[in-house]
């Protein structure tokens, strides 16, 4: 243990610099994170601002994890045949211990203290304290360690994980081709926990062992394993809760044949097929499970899959709460909408399309005939085959809040306070400031959220569920503590909260968006996942060529 | 007794053999150094000795153990001073000898200050700083503090000013007198290892060449002349003990590599009538390189 301490000592010592330049960052970003929850309700600028350096400062504290990391291995490495350890009484165990000392010390517990340090000041309370704080900080920290562990200097680890980086990608290229979904997003904690564990896995071998090859073979086939292996492996298909039967049995889902577009981009053919769900029971919201869609055209003994381009699943709880309306005034723009929905086709434009269907809430496949399956079908039919699932999701109560600032929204899965609204010609922007979001949410919970105006009989409808689960948290938060507590800006109206291209001209007018919202409501739908069914609808006679 | 025992050793890296059926002991209490130029193989045997490098094939023993099995207990009797070794540069001297004390129970703080002294190392200065002669001095000091049985230098010489390589040789010598330390030095500067060693092999492409002691080496090798009664080619066959015969007129050369008593008779009966007989010492350098170009010339049949 003496010796432990003591090679550990020697390690802070060695890095004292980047110990500092990572305490500083720690430092900055939990006083940024303070200063940003002591500021008023009212002070948006003050709040986007403190959360764009909040970020900054993210992204340096990242850089500077990583150089430690890879530093506090390569100082004793245990392949480079000269590092000084190897030939001094130190055992590889020992060595190996010390290095997951400081790592853990430093990169992982420090920063999950400080956090701590943070509810409590904050006032978020303890029971908002996020679980997966650790081990997240640890699949951040221990791939670092283990790569640099089969790296000779600096330069080659460098190399190592541009390299591992690279076979990520074509792990997920090859998932993909697959019709897998990326491992990261669908099982996220079983991603991190293998991840982990692989990392400790080599980090140990290559200490211990000081054989690379192995190590070297393992993290090069690990991406593919980790990627492919979790969708594929059997004691990883989850099964979901399945929807009652006698639910189940009310509803209807058929494909809405007279309602089938297409759109010709680029010699390919995009074909949306919209469906009518009918019998939901009330309170239920059904949504396309994107995973599970699988489109195909049957001929005597031939069969061609259709690449799924956009699922759009819109039948979301907040359906009801647009009380038959259309989704927004007609104008101009709602008419351009229509025809942005064309491009949408190709899935580029609209990722987030709940309201692109102007009222009529209709769920919707989009998928691509190629080049080549067009010339050879062409002038042939088909039995089009549809195979998907549906979540039902039910919802309780949706109180509304006025759309004014300072207004507080306090419900079970989400504590908000509207800081800033933005009345715009071309949307309304709400900043929520939360005080709990839905990272400590079970997964088989999501928050909606809907502007509605009752006098107009018109709502606007956003799901958000996504937007503040775990793995766009993560994204900030995963290296430097950014506790849930504080600003999530959203884009309640206008489509995608990132991507530029895809706002709707949702108003004729600034003077007629401020209108409509000084009668709106805001509504807040928190919602259950109640169980999903498998639908499987045929269409015979289908011609998806010429 | 020996302190090292190397049997059969090869190791290859790829299609390179590095060490080829390497073969030596090293008796306790000597100063060995393993001769060879560059690429010989001497810092590959000793990377595997100290189990930086496993053997492809072959054991070495150090201190009585397998060199795969040693761990901390041999590690704190073996100090070990490469050319190559990664010392924590960032650390000044002192901070560099504090982190090394712990590691080893026998270590000696005031002799590890007055080696210091005596090597004239800046201890608040950092290593990173250093020259590479002190460098490798400091890296001495924090192998010797613990009064290790066995030594390794790893070209200690290599890139030293003259100074700085009589105070790191003086140093050595001194001590190793005092404290009977085997040292174990592999070096291509064959002068500097004609003052240290007490024992000597010599090793060319991964191969053994000899290993002897100094003395019995110096005392049977010899350039031998001859002055014969009449030019003309020398006769076949020679003995197999003679390495390098030529002729110039009528005086004939090689190198006797068991010189003793009975060599005249073989010279007189080799070239009988000879007008005179010259047998000079040769030093170690004159017998390292007669001894490559005649493995080199074994080599290319």
């Amino acid at each position: 243990m003496k010796l432990i301490f003591n090679q550990a000592l020697k390690d802070l010592r060695l890095l004292r610099w980047l110990l500092a330049a990572w305490v500083l960052a720690l430092v900055v970003a939990h006083g940024s994170l303070l200063y940003t929850a002591s500021l008023g309700d009212a002070d948006a600028t003050s709040l986007v601002a403190s959360s764009g350096f909040h970020s900054m400062i993210g992204m340096v504290g990242m850089a500077v994890l990583i150089l430690f990391a890879a530093l506090l291995v390569q100082r004793d490495s245990p392949v480079s045949s000269d590092a000084f350890w190897l030939t001094r009484p130190m055992s590889a165990g020992a060595m190996l211990a010390s290095k997951l000392l400081v790592s853990i010390v430093v990169l992982v517990l420090l920063p999950s203290a400080l956090e701590i340090g943070d509810y409590l000041v904050t006032g978020v309370g303890r029971r908002w304290l996020p679980p997966y704080r650790v081990p997240l900080q640890l699949a951040w920290t221990l791939p670092v360690l283990a790569l640099a562990a089969v790296a000779a200097d600096v330069p080659q680890f460098v190399l190592v994980a541009l390299l591992e980086v690279v076979l990520l990608m074509a792990a997920s290229g090859l998932a993909a081709a697959f019709g897998l979904p990326p491992a990261g997003n669908t099982h996220f904690d079983t991603f991190l926990a293998l991840v982990t564990l692989a990392s400790a896995c080599v980090l140990a071998w290559q200490y211990l062992t000081r054989r690379r090859t192995v190590a070297a073979v393992f993290l090069a086939v690990a991406p593919f394993v980790l990627t492919l292996g979790i969708d594929l492996w059997p004691w990883q298909a989850e099964t979901p809760v399945a929807y009652p039967e006698e639910k189940r049995k009310a509803i209807s889902v058929a494909a809405d044949r007279e309602a089938i577009a297409s759109v010709l981009l680029g010699g390919d053919r995009v074909i949306q097929i919209p469906l009518t769900v009918t019998g939901k029971p009330p309170n239920t919201g059904l949504g396309l499970v994107y995973n599970s869609v699988h489109v195909w055209l049957q001929q005597a003994g031939s069969r061609t899959r259709f690449d799924i381009g956009a699922v759009f699943t819109n039948v979301r709880p907040g359906a009801e709460a647009l009380e038959d309306a259309p989704l927004a005034p007609d104008s101009p723009e709602t008419r351009a909408l229509a025809r942005v929905l064309d491009s949408a086709l190709a899935g580029t434009a609209l990722m987030n399309a709940q309201v692109t269907t102007l009222g009529a809430l209709r769920p919707a496949i989009a998928f691509f005939v190629r080049r080549a399956d067009l010339r050879r079908l062409a002038g042939t039919t088909g039995t089009l085959h549809l195979e998907f699932d549906l979540m039902a999701q039910e919802y309780g109560a949706y109180p509304g809040v006025p759309i004014a600032t300072g207004t507080r929204y306090d419900g079970p899965a989400l504590r908000a306070t509207i800081v800033a609204d933005r009345r715009t010609r071309y949307a309304i922007s709400l900043d929520l400031r939360e005080t709990a979001s839905g990272w400590h949410v079970p997964e088989s919970y999501s928050t909606h959220f809907l502007l509605r105006n009752r006098a107009a009989g018109q709502s606007l409808l956003k799901i958000a569920g996504w937007a503040i689960g775990r793995s766009n948290y993560g994204e900030l938060g995963m290296i430097l503590p950014l506790a849930p507590s504080l600003v999530v800006r959203w884009r309640t109206l206008g489509f995608g909260r990132v991507r530029g291209q895809t706002f709707v001209q949702t108003f004729a007018s600034h003077e007629e968006a401020r209108r409509w919202a000084k009668d709106a409501e805001l509504v807040v739908i928190p919602t259950r996942d109640a169980g999903q069914f498998h639908v499987v609808l045929e269409l015979p006679e289908f011609k998806v060529g010429g | 007794m020996s302190i090292i025992d190397i049997d059969h050793l090869k190791r290859r890296f790829g299609k390179c053999e590095a060490v080829n059926d390497l073969s030596l002991s090293v008796p306790e209490g000597s100063v060995f150094a393993l001769l060879g130029p560059n690429g010989a193989g001497k810092t590959t045997t000793i990377k595997v000795m100290v189990n930086i490098l496993r053997p492809t094939a072959g054991t070495v023993k150090l201190l009585g153990v397998d060199s795969r099995q040693l761990g901390p207990t041999q590690f704190r009797q073996i100090g070990y001073v490469s050319e190559n070794q990664d010392l924590p540069a960032p650390m000044t001297v002192r901070e560099f000898l504090d982190y090394c004390r712990p590691l080893y129970p026998t270590w000696d703080a005031p002799f590890a200050a007055s080696l210091a002294q005596k090597l004239d190392i800046p201890l608040d200065r950092k290593i990173s700083v250093l020259s590479r002669g002190t460098r490798m001095k400091a890296a001495l000091v924090s192998s010797l503090a613990y009064r290790p049985k066995l030594l390794i230098l790893d070209e200690p010489f290599a890139g030293l000013d003259p100074l700085i390589r009589d105070e790191f040789a003086g140093g050595v010598l001194e001590l190793t007198g005092q404290e009977k330390w085997t040292v174990f030095l592999a070096s291509h500067d064959i002068d500097e290892v004609e003052r240290l060693a007490d024992w000597i092999a010599m090793i060319n492409n991964g191969r053994l060449l000899l290993s002897e002691s100094v003395a019995s080496l110096l005392a049977r090798f010899r350039q031998i002349e001859v002055v014969r009664s009449a030019e003309g080619p020398l006769a076949a066959p020679l003995p197999p003990t003679w390495l390098a015969p030529e002729a110039a007129a009528r005086t004939a050369r090689f190198i006797e590599t068991k010189y003793d008593e009975g060599s005249a008779a073989q010279v007189a009966q080799v070239f009988p009538g000879a007008e005179s007989v010259t047998a000079l010492p040769m030093s170690l350098r004159a017998i390292f390189v007669a001894l490559a170009r005649a493995n080199r010339a074994q080599a290319g049949g």
